[in-house]
């Protein structure tokens, strides 16, 4: 499984290298708008991945941090 | 090392509230409240208000963020309610457990089924006779980005929270470097964390660890899309089990108990892509794999759209799945080292769709806060299982 995962990022990883352009500071105007931040709603995403966190078997990997059980 | 993390964690408290009362106001600096209404099946509810503040300045941003969860269950039993581990069947009580095990060995709790020495405060009966439980959750989050040149980022962050039968803490740090002209940036986080657990089945307070390791890399595609790849990495120990789910087997109340070791890894790829008419769309791709013979895939996709000159849509859907762990069962016919029935490491499958829609607000001229908007969301989750449950929220945000 991790030689399949590890084929599929390089691929990945090959494929965005190859397939793009730099892009300059003044041509991000799209890229910083609100609607295409990862973080836009940090404070939601720690409440629902805490309550799914709860009821579902696996966690995780989004990040480094906490937030203690949950579990009642 | 507790004691040392509470010392830490209390000067970080009074530097930030010094830092976040002065000072000129910068572009990042903000104020969030947001109260999250959510009720699942079994009649459990749990009320969680969020209240967080960013404090920009110029190299160093400051963040602080408390959330409280209010749990309450609708009288059938809280534990029941969020796990669907118990069976309506007589709990023990802590004391009756270290009765029972007189010899300290915690693992296994017995119970002698005859429901005379039934907790009361916690039993999941039914009973109309018992009262509402209720539990409270307070976290409290801290965390500083400092700029240490054009390029480069560390941030470090303390996250505290406490229950009445569990407290953790989780300082972590991450290090994010731009290169080719922030075209392409590498993070790269590790974070320990610290919990005590003390749920009512166990015998004694037992502390559970865990280390984990990130890191991403996003690469801009063009003036429009970026793609992020991460993989993380985690090793926990100890108590991994809460200790307020019970196992029955043959009429009699075993603790759930779980392996003391697992060894968690994920990988996650996300893909954004801005759209015509001021939308775009984001995917995100989680696979998930543990040495508990998880193997579960997350599918998220979520469309944004502006609505007018102040409106702002969201569209979301989830789809989760895994198999069950290798030690759960749905019955036990005799105790076995690893014990537990919970829904949670099952063979299961869970959908999530949700709504979410904010508004931006005019603020009067020349007035503390700058601009703020309004948020409200509705998201609603089903699994396979037969659970379910709404997640309600409602909040504002206040730019100073």
């Amino acid at each position: 499984m991790k030689k399949i995962y590890i084929a599929v990022m390089l691929m990945v990883v090959g494929l965005s290298m190859g397939g793009c352009a730099v892009v300059q500071p003044w041509e991000r105007e799209h890229l910083a708008d609100r609607i295409m931040l990862l973080d836009a709603a940090g404070e939601e995403k720690g409440v629902v991945e805490h309550m799914l966190g709860t009821r579902e078997g696996s966690t995780g990997g989004y990040g480094v941090g906490g937030g203690g059980c949950g579990c009642n | 090392m507790r004691m040392q993390l509470k010392k830490v964690a209390a000067a970080m408290v009074c530097l930030f509230s010094i830092a976040l009362t002065g000072g000129a106001a910068m572009a990042e600096d903000n104020f969030n409240s947001e109260v999250y209404f959510q009720k699942f099946t079994g009649g459990i509810t749990v009320i969680t208000p969020v209240v967080s503040t960013k404090k920009d300045m110029e190299h160093t941003v400051l963040s602080l963020k408390l959330v409280t969860d209010f749990v309450t269950s609708g009288g059938i039993g809280l534990f029941d309610s969020v796990s669907g581990a118990s069976k309506p069947a007589p709990r023990v009580s802590r004391k009756r457990l270290r009765a029972l095990d007189g010899d300290g060995d915690d693992r296994g709790g017995r119970g002698d089924g005859d429901g005379d020495d039934r907790d009361k405060s916690s039993s999941g009966d039914g009973n109309a006779e018992l009262s509402e439980l209720v539990d409270v959750r307070n976290e409290l989050a801290l965390a500083i980005n400092q700029m240490l040149n054009s390029d480069t980022e560390l941030r470090v962050s303390y996250d505290y929270s406490r229950e009445k039968d569990y407290i953790s803490q989780t300082p972590s740090i991450s290090l994010i470097r731009n290169f080719f002209q922030k075209n392409s940036t590498i993070t790269l986080g590790y974070s320990p964390m610290f919990d005590s657990v003390d749920g009512e089945f166990l015998a004694r307070k037992e502390s559970h660890r865990a280390n984990t390791y990130y890191s991403s890399f996003t690469q801009l595609l063009s003036a429009k899309s970026f793609i992020m790849l991460s993989y993380s990495r985690s090793n926990e120990t100890g108590q991994t089990a809460s200790g307020t789910r019970q196992v029955t087997i043959n009429n009699v109340d075993v603790v759930e108990t779980l392996p003391r070791e697992r060894k968690k890894e994920t990988a996650v790829l996300n893909f954004n892509q801005y759209l015509p008419m001021r939308s775009s769309v984001q995917f995100t791709y989680r696979y998930f794999w543990d040495d508990w013979n998880i193997r579960s895939h997350t599918a998220n996709t979520e469309y944004f759209k502006y609505i007018g000159r102040d409106g702002l849509l969201r569209l979301r859907y989830r789809f989760y799945t895994q198999p069950a762990t290798f030690f759960y069962k749905e019955i036990y016919d005799t105790v076995e080292p690893f014990v537990t029935d919970s829904d949670q490491y099952k063979d299961m499958s869970s959908n999530m769709i949700g709504v979410r829609f904010d508004y931006n607000l005019e603020l009067m001229p020349d007035s503390l806060f700058d601009s703020g908007s309004f948020e409200i969301k509705l998201d609603r989750y089903v699994q396979s299982t037969g659970s379910s449950g709404n997640i309600f929220m409602a909040g504002f945000n206040l730019d100073f």
